[in-house]
């Protein structure tokens, strides 16, 4: 199978229609799984009560937030090197569902930082780059938004996030580096510190967290591929009754 | 559990719920977003094709 094709709008358009209800269901069945593990199965922690059930959601939407940027930088190398459209393209699809997931890291960090720690926000380490993540996504949405001319609004783009990526091993390692408020690794190579349900539960959700991005992002990047490619013969061609995105 | 102690969990529902409540929220306003903006689309895109249509009628 020749996947190179895809990198086409022309062939990944049709491919990504296909893929967005499966993906919906699998993040729908998911998250309804690891919502009622979380909630309901997984059993207080002895230390933080069950407050700590904000890890459920905490820890998919700060792992989302980083590997969205991480999937960004990467078309963004695509797009300054091999120039294909789909690249830059995709780097707009995914730059709104990164930053929607970044303010709810930051979001229910807070919720989980003020019973926690005592306080809603410290500037720390951890939470400082997050919000930096949180200010390249929307750079980059206003970058882009900004220059007129889309070849050159794309490559900006693209620099921006590459550049920008220099934060995420500092967001990951900042437990590590550096003494932070935060606590350091729930999850590691090692395995576990997390009882085994409490595991269940977030990695549960952190699949369907993944399984939601792919779906929105599909359907944006379908959005787009309309917007920027109306005047090519085959979106002229198309059938707009049909076409569901 | 009743339906009361399950929402004050343990006295924590306002932080639990606020933050399980951002979460559902932010994604659903994602999903209406982003159909409103495919509705958009289709719709500018058809006017596009009959513009061009008429346009290759009258030639």
């Amino acid at each position: 199978m020749n996947f190179y094709k895809y990198a086409a709008p022309v062939t990944f358009y049709p491919l990504a229609g296909k893929l967005i209800p499966w993906f919906a269901a699998l993040a729908a069945v998911l998250g309804v799984i690891g919502l009622y593990l979380g909630l309901v199965k997984a059993p207080v922690d002895f230390q933080q009560g069950e407050v700590y059930r904000i890890i459920f959601i905490h820890v998919p939407t700060a792992w989302m937030a980083m590997f969205i940027y991480l999937v960004m930088a990467v078309y963004g190398v695509l797009a300054l090197t091999v120039q294909t459209r789909l690249s830059s393209m995709m780097m707009e699809a995914l730059a709104p569902t990164g930053a929607i997931f970044t303010v709810l890291a930051l979001w229910t960090g807070a919720l989980w930082g003020r019973p926690t720690w005592g306080t809603y926000w410290a500037w720390d380490a951890r939470m400082t780059s997050t919000l930096i993540l949180l200010f390249l996504y929307v750079g980059y949405l206003a970058l882009i938004n900004a220059i007129e001319d889309k070849k050159r609004a794309d490559k900006a783009g693209a620099l921006l996030v590459i550049v920008g990526s220099v934060n995420i091993p500092i967001i990951y390692f900042s437990v590590k580096w550096w003494n932070t408020l935060h606590q350091g690794y729930s999850v590691a190579n090692t395995g576990s510190k997390m009882a085994p349900m409490m595991a269940y539960a977030m990695l549960i959700m952190v699949f369907a967290c993944w399984a939601y991005a792919i779906t929105v992002v599909l359907a944006r990047v379908r959005a787009i591929i309309l917007e920027r490619e109306h005047d090519a013969a085959w979106v002229q061609t198309m059938d707009t009754a049909g076409a569901r995105t | 559990m009743s339906w009361a102690d399950f929402i004050d969990i343990g006295g924590r529902g306002a932080f639990i719920w606020g933050a399980f409540g951002a979460f559902i929220m932010a994604l659903l306003f994602e999903v209406l977003w982003l159909r409103a903006r495919n509705k958009r689309v289709l719709a500018a895109l058809k006017d596009h094709q009959l513009a061009a249509a008429a346009r290759g009628n009258k030639r």
